[in-house]
């Protein structure tokens, strides 16, 4: 796992038994003022314990969003246990729909990452199932973590990833502790690659919503509307895609007595520039 | 190339539909209640989804054949389009699509023989008068011919109905099944063309100008009526003399007392449109480069873009006789 490239990454999980492996593999440091929800985090990855189901895990996908300051653009992946009639134990899965058994209720994450493992369809229950009476990849979070993930990011740099746990023939109960951390331990390669490429995504999106470098300096130095100021910054963008080499705050600029003038002066020095496309 | 499909359950039991899964076995099918569930939601980056678009396969419900936006017609008075995909497997920096959509899949609906009804439909209102159908709007006619055989079933539909023009807009060389068939007199291929520099920085994924231009002198030669879309003009600091090569290259290649017809069009969007994709783009220097709010569309500022255009009709003139010409008129953009 690279780290400290800026990536921004927020994980929810379910339980302390399934957090504990990532925790580790991540070197993620418990964030002793949370209140409500156990957060680990360090350098953009941050990871909340939200307890078993949709509703718990809504509430923590949230309370993690506002936990680490309402950033935009950070990859969302729900890492969690499931099951399924046939599947073998340990297989991971990256939903390609999720449908809330109670509500009946859809949604489809973007298959935009290329899949370290396979992709099938998930139905979120509200109680543990042993059934198994459909090809479903059971599990009890995903119809509370997506839709209130895609609230704060783009829904393609949100994710579910899945280890099966459970099958037909070896029914949840039997599962232990250890097992659990065996699981998820052995699937940290595919669940790294699913955090690496999503978080790829998210860092793409972040850079074309980057402020300009200019920016702060003349907003400290002129005023500017509410308007000017969406203007001042595409006109910024505008400037450091046309002349990148050019510097814009010369003697001439600090001469302009008005953020107005500051637009104005700006927006001749671009149209003057040539057209390139390149 | 297609990874995933998504199969709405209306569309999951057409023959068409069965007939494109097959030829992705590999692809990962998702079942879905209506293509809305995905495409367009709130809440997508089309920037993201274009990286690997999927393909969605549907049905479509009523207007299917739409009256053609002004400006779009080639000489016909009736002009309607229709869009049996939505999206292009193409990445043109320019296209209106990235601003109307938020999502990159590519909707493919697969009851073509709804939209041959609807033809007809509108030829009936006005038997015996020639009607022309646009095909190009909403994604490109030809690229996907392999996958979607668009143009191989509607090919009877209007070889029995000679009143009905159709035009097949594309930036593709798929034209194998074009070449395999019998030249429709009442058909037209338009090709879209920009210099080989423009092509090269903002049409993303779209085939050498030289393969497009070997493409249509194929068509040329087995007696297909070719069109000539170079639309939109796109400004750079030596567009004169990147516009006057392409002309003479065109030119060079083809035969112009046997095209149907050329255009040119200057580059505009609608204004929302627009901002979406700056949005998306902001380090794209076209979106960076001078362009002006005109009424409710962004264009080059009127001057320039008339300037533009009166050089492209100068040089294109020698070329083109008036009688298959259709310049776009600036003062019709608002």
């Amino acid at each position: 796992m690279a780290r400290g490239e800026g990536l921004v990454i927020r994980l929810v999980v379910a339980l302390p038994v399934e957090a504990k492996p990532l925790i580790a593999h991540f070197q993620l440091e418990r964030a002793g003022e949370a209140r409500g929800f156990e957060i680990y985090e360090k350098e953009g990855i941050s990871l909340v314990v939200s307890g078993i189901g949709k509703t718990a895990a809504a509430a923590a996908t949230a309370y993690l969003q506002a936990w680490t300051g309402n950033q935009p653009n950070a990859a969302w992946i729900n890492v969690g246990m499931a099951g399924h009639r046939d599947l073998l134990l340990g297989e991971g899965i990256l939903g390609d729909r999720i449908t809330d058994r109670a509500t009946g209720e859809a949604w489809y994450p973007p298959p935009v990452i290329e899949a370290p493992c396979p992709r099938a369809p998930l139905m979120t229950v509200d109680r543990v199932e042993e059934a198994f009476a459909e090809e479903w990849v059971f599990e009890m979070e995903a119809a509370g973590f997506y839709p209130s993930a895609c609230r704060f990011a783009s829904a393609e740099l949100v994710q579910c990833y899945k280890i099966i746990s459970d099958n037909a023939s070896v029914p949840p109960r039997w599962l232990s502790r250890r097992q659990v951390d065996e699981l998820i331990e052995a699937r940290l390669p595919e669940i790294d690659a699913v955090v690496q490429e999503t978080a790829r995504l998210a860092g793409e999106l972040a850079a074309s919503s980057k402020e300009p470098l200019e920016m702060q300096t003349l907003l400290n130095r002129w005023h500017f509307t509410s308007t000017e100021r969406h203007r001042l910054h595409r006109l910024l963008q505008r400037w450091q895609v046309l002349a990148p080499d050019r510097d814009l705050l010369d003697s001439e600029l600090a001469r302009r007595k008005t953020g107005k003038d500051v637009l104005g002066l700006i927006q001749a020095r671009i149209e003057s520039l040539p057209v390139r496309l390149l | 190339m297609i990874h995933t499909i998504y199969i709405e359950e209306e569309a999951a039991d057409h023959p068409r539909a069965e007939q494109i899964c097959s030829r992705f076995p590999n692809a990962d099918r998702v079942f879905i209640r209506r293509y809305g569930e995905i495409f367009n939601r709130n809440g997508q980056s089309f920037r993201l989804q274009k990286k690997r678009p999927a393909l969605i396969l549907a049905r479509k419900f009523g207007r299917f054949v739409l009256p053609a936006p002004n400006g779009y017609g080639i000489g016909g008075r009736r002009n309607f389009y229709f869009s049996h995909m939505l999206n292009c497997v193409y990445d043109c920096r320019y296209c209106f699509l990235q601003g109307m959509y938020r999502s990159a899949h590519y909707v493919l609906f697969v009851n073509y023989e709804d939209f041959e009804k609807a033809i007809e439909a509108k030829l009936e209102e006005s038997p015996g008068k020639e009607t022309y159908f646009f095909s190009g709007y909403d994604c490109d006619s030809l690229a996907l011919e392999p996958v979607t055989r668009f143009v191989e079933s509607i090919y009877p539909f209007f070889a029995k109905h000679p009143d009905a023009w159709i035009e097949l807009r594309t930036k593709s060389t798929q034209v194998k099944s074009l070449l395999e068939a019998d030249p429709l007199r009442n058909c037209v291929v338009a090709f879209s063309l920009t210099p080989e520099p423009t092509s090269n920085a903002l049409e993303h994924k779209v085939p050498p100008l030289q393969q497009r231009l070997a493409a249509m002198e194929a068509l040329q030669a087995r007696g297909w009526k070719l069109g000539l879309r170079f639309d939109p003009m796109i400004l750079t600091e030596d567009f004169h003399r990147q516009y006057r090569q392409l002309f003479a290259e065109v030119f060079e290649r083809l035969r112009a007392d046997r095209l149907h017809s050329v255009s040119v069009g200057p580059f505009r969007l609608p204004r929302t449109y627009f901002d979406a994709m700056t949005r998306l783009y902001p380090e794209e220097p076209l979106f960076a480069g001078p362009v002006e709010a005109r009424g409710r569309m962004v264009s080059y500022k009127k001057r320039k873009e008339e300037e533009m255009m009166s050089f492209c009709v100068r040089e294109l003139l020698p070329y083109v006789s008036e009688e298959i010409f259709f310049p776009a008129e600036i003062d019709g953009i608002d």
